[in-house]
């Protein structure tokens, strides 16, 4: 029996990393030059204007009593407003979340569809040409910029079916169909090299797992071959398998910053970047917290998942 | 069959980083045109002679702007391996070899900059700092600074209880001899896997922030910033976008196959 660390430890442990980035993230980007006022109102703007707009964004109280001020808000859902886009930060983050969310999910859907059989391919025909192949090209696969994959994607979508239609979004309420069908080439650029780590580790899985003893045992007992992959090695590989996957959540969120700016894509990637180039605050913190809180949170199931997969974890 | 597999890593990943090393090397002393020499007359030029990658949207040479391409991105890759490494090392011993809240610490700081997907920490520096290739250094490093602290870290928690350990502390050695005489040399092999390893996501790094603008600046080349500025012409001319990704993808497969080649050689079951 493998005992797990205490639990409400492991909680305590994401609720203190999570308030240590709302921390560092706030701290960082009100101590920096630069008055948020006077970005909003031009370099043209009195001081007394300045003055005025910093009272009423709060600007002229201590900077615990804004931290403070704007934590809470993050409780209420209350994010603050954009500076350069004088609009709540809560609204932006919804509507691009609803280009980035989908792209990660279809993602993770076509990593999990192409990874595994690939991978238990992979395993079984380790030794085989087929098996040197396919550890060749995923050699390849995990090598590659995910960029750059996507603009060969753009290239190879252009000169095969002469479809070339970078920046144009679908939004989702005007043709979901076709916004959905826009979101399958970023998909598939994120997860293709994904696709590739998985099909390496679950080869790699599948190897070691064929030499244990339980699968001996399995065939021993006159099991067929089938069963005893899919009832006993499948099985095991699978606690990995979610493992990785929980670990590869937080590649996909990274990722996808880089491959909506390939694509065009209005997603939380595009988003954040804009905000850094334009130094508006507000929608920076707001989005590296709703990141990173995604992966504390992806860590957090991954951990929990254990014991759920593994009769042998239990929680102490 | 497995013996032949594992030395085809470190054959094949040792050519294509030497080749690089070979091409940063000569990079200093020659390029086929200088980097940033214009020929207005011949932009766009597909690959041939006397242009062997072909020219990009100022006429410039890309064979030469990827040759000069090294020197960035090893420069980088190379400083924030070194810096992450030294401080993942020493940090990670401490914690390994003493534990107690220290290792707590060190084990809460890390947790929080991993929270951080992908580049996402190295934005946010350059949010703070303003892009440019120091600070595209300073983002990497502290980004790599988690992984080597817990290679080193399991390292001095497996080796401490080691019989040689304690034969040392017998002898009368203080902690630090005895940490950096006789249970350093035992995770090398271990730290050179992951700084190989390390290289390769450094490298990719650099080429994400260069591309997405925010990495290494005009008029220093970096392979990143190229293909920014390539897929602009994407249909207009490929061979601008091809040649710098595929630079990319050979220099991040060949430190990724020699990681997997020096980790064969030293311990199949590392």
């Amino acid at each position: 029996m493998i005992k797990m660390r205490y639990l409400p430890g492991k909680i305590f442990s994401c609720v203190l990393t999570l308030w240590l980035v709302s921390l560092l993230t706030f701290i960082v980007f009100q101590i920096l030059p630069g008055n948020p006022a006077q970005i909003i109102l031009g370099a043209e703007a009195s001081p007394e204007q300045v003055a005025a707009l910093e009272k009423e964004l709060g600007l002229d109280k201590p900077l615990s009593l804004r931290y403070i001020h704007w934590i809470s808000g993050v409780f209420r859902g209350d994010l603050g407003n954009s500076l350069r886009y004088a609009r709540p930060v809560r609204g932006l983050m919804v509507n691009s979340l609803k280009v980035t969310l989908p792209v990660a999910g279809m993602a993770i859907i076509f990593i999990v569809l192409f990874g595994i059989p690939l991978g238990l391919a992979a395993g079984k025909y380790h030794w085989h040409k087929r098996g040197v192949l396919l550890s060749v090209v995923t050699q390849l696969g995990t090598a590659v910029p995910s960029f750059w994959l996507g603009i060969l994607m753009m290239l190879a979508l252009a000169k095969l079916f002469s479809y070339f239609t970078p920046g144009t979004f679908i939004p989702w309420d005007e043709d979901w169909l076709g916004a959905l069908a826009s979101l399958i080439p970023p998909a598939l650029t994120v997860a293709l090299p994904k696709v590739a780590v998985l099909t390496r580790y679950v080869g790699a899985a599948f190897v070691e797992e064929e030499s244990a003893d339980y699968i001996r045992t399995a065939f021993g007992k006159g099991l067929a071959e089938k069963k005893v992959f899919s009832n006993h090695l499948l099985k095991n590989i699978l606690i990995s398998v979610t493992t990785v996957l929980g670990l590869m959540g937080t590649d996909i969120l990274g990722g996808s910053i880089i491959i909506e700016k390939v694509f065009a894509l209005p997603g939380i990637g595009r988003l954040l970047i804009e905000a850094i180039s334009f130094r508006d605050f507000p929608l920076i913190q707001a989005i590296a917290l709703y990141l990173s809180g995604v992966v504390v949170l992806l860590n957090l199931l991954v951990d929990l998942s254990y014991s759920f997969l593994d009769p042998r974890i239990r929680w102490r | 069959m497995r013996k032949r597999k594992t030395s085809f890593n470190l054959v094949i990943g040792g050519l294509l980083v030497g080749f690089f090393f070979l091409m940063l090397i000569v990079s200093f002393f020659y390029t086929p045109f200088a980097v940033n020499e214009m020929h207005t007359t011949e932009r766009f030029l597909p690959p041939g002679k006397p242009y062997l990658l072909g020219t990009d949207n100022f006429g410039r040479d890309i064979f030469s702007r990827i040759m000069k391409g090294t020197q960035t991105a090893f420069l980088v890759g190379a400083i924030s391996v070194l810096i992450g490494l030294v401080i993942g090392v020493c940090l990670g011993a401490l914690s390994g070899y003493f534990g107690g809240w220290f290792d707590r610490i060190i084990a809460q700081l890390n947790a929080t900059i991993q929270a951080f997907p992908g580049v996402l920490l190295a934005l946010m520096i350059v949010a703070v700092f303003g892009p440019g290739t120091i600070n595209t250094i300073v983002a990497l490093s502290i980004t790599a600074i988690p992984g080597f602290t817990r290679i080193t870290r399991s390292g001095f928690l497996q080796f401490k209880e080691y019989s040689f350990v304690e034969a040392a502390e017998t002898i009368g050695l203080g902690p630090l001899s005895i940490m950096i005489r006789h249970i350093l040399p035992q995770i090398v092999p271990a730290l050179l896997v992951a700084a190989s390893t390390g290289f390769s996501s450094a490298l990719l790094a650099e080429a994400g922030l260069s591309y997405l603008g925010l990495g290494v600046q005009p008029p220093e080349p970096s392979w990143g910033r190229m293909l920014n500025e390539a897929q602009g012409y994407l249909l207009r001319a490929p061979w601008f976008s091809l040649a710098p990704g595929c630079v990319i993808l050979l220099a991040v497969l060949g430190f990724n196959l020699l990681s997997d080649g020096i980790r064969d050689l030293f311990d199949p079951n590392l």
